[in-house]
């Protein structure tokens, strides 16, 4: 109970830290305007979803059965990927980075508080704030939705948003422990922007090589797993893989600061 | 105390032991006895490194020097998670539970699928040779693999890349799917970009390579036929696709060796351009005695000399041109002496067409007496739009009675008779008055590929019958957006939200100040 009074004591102090800061306002602007941009462009724009279904019908023909709603939601959605792992370094360059930079490490380090409860609280705090700029996005989907015909299940719509706060959760825990290890925040964007990237590309890597080694690497690229969910596929591999991503980096950033603890004595 | 520190440390490596054997049994047999040792091995593990960890002193004892301690602890942790992570990972990826939410159950495999791949003998591997990643494309096969991992892999292979597996299966274009069984190979299709593999033409040709029978066709030449390359006009398109479908294809030239080869089970004529010599069609007389089957597509305005051979069959050929009273093909920017099908005869070959639309340009009518020897069914007839012009020639024809026919006409007969010496087994014939609608541009045109392949299919005889998987479908499902949806999506998304944040950040630096 006293870990869980904890967890949420530094998840209500990193969450208001969010919502009085500018920087986080300025992420949360860029983020928008980019999704914004993209989500208008897949759906009306001269290349967009509605403007090539709507062409093809005209030119008439046999038109095989399309899910305009689905195939846009898979667009954005897969554009969204792209977009946070570009954007996520920037949240997460901060969570323990700042914290070494300003010196109030040590204090949490040397806290009665277990490590493992301090990164849980970081990363729920910045996971919640993530969610939070999600809530324009679902509104721009809702509105669109209403006029889907026929209407579109609300199983399949949840889908990617689930897929993505995995993804989310898991890029945002591996940044924090990357920031864990640096002062510089800089440094920890570009870091987790490196790894993620990698991660992210484990696919190709494991087409290259061959046997248990290509599979395996394989089955640890983000892109797969986050796919299956953009194609409407709720996979239990998947959804552990994600997760898992989750608890490696809070387990390795509660040992890089109990690290931290020992070498500063 | 210690002595549970101590038995902590005894269960790591018993643990460790399990986790071991349960690989070991996993590699060597698959089978689900590995994860009675794997399962309790991890689990056994998690808690004696849990216990460790938490008693910070156990690292003194296991490494004696002071300095290194806190440090090599840390790092030894961070193997132990990242080795925990992976196993993890391995065994949530041999127990997968998956469940596709799609309306119409698009990534799930239908019984037909599972039957055919649980009864792969040797290895099987299916080959995309494709430089762009599809998001589809992956889910679908490793449904596949799901059902037979030890025998059926697939490979996204970049043909720029990989330029020794591109040239080993004869790589002409991107899109190309091959699949390879053994020592033996076969195309699949070549898909469009972003265009979906279909199950029913991925698991039809897995049970044809499969198959121990590939069927010898071979085309005649000699009579100015269309050339067997990918030129405009030409036939290689045609020519690709049966060996997709595990036919050896190959010329057949009766001017120069008039002798038939003993393993033609189907000839085909297709567009000759001058007349055959009697030897030929002698020739040709003589292998549907022997039970071969013959492919006729006749163009108008040609005369293959061949009156002999069809007066047999009672078929004649009628030299007028069918045209299109309503122009229905003008929105392919086509003429009237183009053709929409959609309606065809009751016939094996037709059977699956209904309602799907094939088009033939320069279509020449056929005609057909009826005997009790031999069974005759129009497969592809034009409808009462139509009529038979009997001079094409004059610009702007009309329908002139009595010299021009009313539709519909038939231009393409399947006909069968018994062959007298061997009571069980019938002698095919098929003929069309049309040879556009196999050539290169047009074969791929609507499902004209479907007409020429079942009517391949039905002359030689191929037995295993393409399993009838009803393709998966989307749910066909639009967006209808009105003019405020529009508008509200074109203000919120770009500007008024992005404003918000700026807005925002600007309202936080002002109340810090």
């Amino acid at each position: 109970m006293l870990i869980l009074n904890n967890i949420v004591a530094i998840f209500r102090r990193e969450l208001q830290s969010y919502f009085f800061s500018p920087l986080a306002y300025i992420f949360a602007a860029l983020l928008w305007l980019l999704g914004g941009i993209f989500f208008l462009t897949l759906l009306i724009g001269p290349q967009g979803i509605i403007t090539f279904v709507a062409t093809q019908e005209q030119m008439g023909g046999e038109l095989p059965p399309v899910d305009v709603a689905s195939e846009f939601l898979r667009a954005f959605f897969g554009v969204l990927g792209v977009l946070v792992l570009f954007l996520l370094p920037l949240l997460s360059m901060g969570l323990y980075a700042e914290e070494r930079k300003q010196g109030t490490l040590e204090l949490l380090a040397t806290s009665p508080i277990t490590n493992w409860a301090v990164a849980v609280g970081k990363l729920l705090g910045v996971l919640t704030f993530f969610s939070v700029l999600l809530l324009p996005m679902i509104i721009w989907e809702l509105i669109i939705f209403t006029g889907a015909e026929p209407a579109f299940p609300l199983g399949l719509l949840l889908l990617p948003h689930l897929g993505l706060l995995l993804l989310v959760a898991a890029i945002l825990s591996l940044g924090m422990f990357i920031s864990s290890l640096t002062e510089s925040s800089l440094v920890a964007a570009v870091l987790t922007f490196g790894l993620v990237l990698l991660l992210w590309l484990l696919d190709l890597l494991g087409d290259r090589l061959p046997g248990v080694l290509g599979a395996g690497l394989k089955h640890l690229s983000l892109l797969r797993h986050y796919n299956y969910f953009l194609a409407g596929i709720l996979d239990s591999s998947s959804v552990v893989l994600l997760l898992s991503y989750s608890v490696l980096g809070v387990v390795l950033t509660a040992q890089s600061i109990e690290a931290l603890r020992w070498t500063r004595r | 105390m210690k002595i549970w520190q101590r038995l902590a440390q005894y269960l790591l490596w018993f643990g460790l032991a399990l986790v071991v054997a349960g690989l070991v049994v996993l590699v060597a047999t698959g089978e689900g006895l590995a994860y009675g040792f794997l399962l309790p091995g991890l689990v056994v593990m998690g808690l004696s490194l849990g216990h460790l960890f938490q008693r910070q002193g156990w690292f003194t004892n296991f490494l004696g020097k002071r300095s290194t301690r806190m440090g090599t602890n840390g790092l030894v942790g961070a193997i132990a998670i990242v080795v925990i992570f992976c196993l993890t990972n391995f065994l949530a990826a041999q127990m997968v539970v998956r469940l596709d939410l799609t309306e119409t159950q698009l990534y799930t495999l239908s019984s037909q699928t599972q039957g055919v791949l649980q009864n792969l003998s040797q290895p099987l591997t299916v080959r995309i040779f494709q430089g762009t990643d599809d998001a589809n494309l992956e889910p679908f096969l490793d449904n596949y693999q799901r059902l037979n991992p030890r025998q059926f892999r697939y490979a996204l292979v970049d043909p720029n890349q990989d330029i020794a597996a591109a040239r080993r299966f004869n790589v002409q274009s991107q899109g190309e799917v091959h699949l390879e069984y053994g020592d033996r190979t076969q195309l699949v299709t070549v898909l469009a970009q972003g265009e979906p593999l279909n199950e029913s033409l991925l698991t039809n040709s897995i049970l044809r390579i499969q198959g121990d029978r590939q069927p010898h066709f071979y085309l005649l030449q000699g009579h100015g036929e269309p050339p067997l390359d990918q030129s405009p006009g030409g036939l290689g398109q045609m020519v690709q696709l049966l060996e997709s479908q595990n036919y050896q294809v190959s010329p057949l030239n009766l001017i120069q060796n008039p002798v038939l080869p003993p393993d033609a089970e189907a000839i085909a004529l297709i567009a000759p351009q001058t007349s055959l010599l009697p030897e030929e069609v002698n020739l040709l007389q003589q292998h549907l005695e022997n039970q071969g089957s013959l492919l006729l597509f006749l163009d108008p305005q040609t005369d293959p000399a061949l009156d002999n051979l069809l007066d047999d069959w009672g078929l004649s050929l009628d030299q007028h041109l069918i045209l299109d009273g309503i122009n229905r093909a003008e929105f392919l920017g086509l003429g009237q002496s183009s053709l929409l099908v959609t309606e065809y005869g009751a016939h094996p070959i037709t059977a699956a067409l209904t309602n799907r639309m094939s088009i033939y340009q320069d279509v020449r009518p056929l005609l057909f007496d009826a005997s009790e020897t031999i069974q005759g069914t129009p497969i592809l007839s034009s409808d009462a739009e139509t009529w038979a012009e009997s001079n094409p020639e004059i610009p702007d024809p009309t329908f002139d009675p009595p010299g021009d026919r009313q539709g519909p006409i038939p231009f393409g007969w399947a006909l069968e008779k018994q062959n007298p010496e061997a009571t069980m087994e019938t002698i095919r014939l098929v003929a069309i008055g049309n040879s556009t609608f196999v050539t290169n541009g047009w074969l791929g045109q609507y499902h004209n590929s479907d007409v020429f392949l079942n009517t391949v299919n039905w002359l030689a005889k191929v037995e295993n019958a393409p399993l009838a998987i009803q393709p998966k479908a989307a749910q066909n499902r639009r967006l209808n957006l009105g003019r405020w949806q529009i508008m509200a999506i074109a203000w919120l998304a770009p500007i008024i939200f992005p404003l918000g944040g700026v807005g925002a950040a600007i309202f936080c630096l002002w109340q810090r100040r």
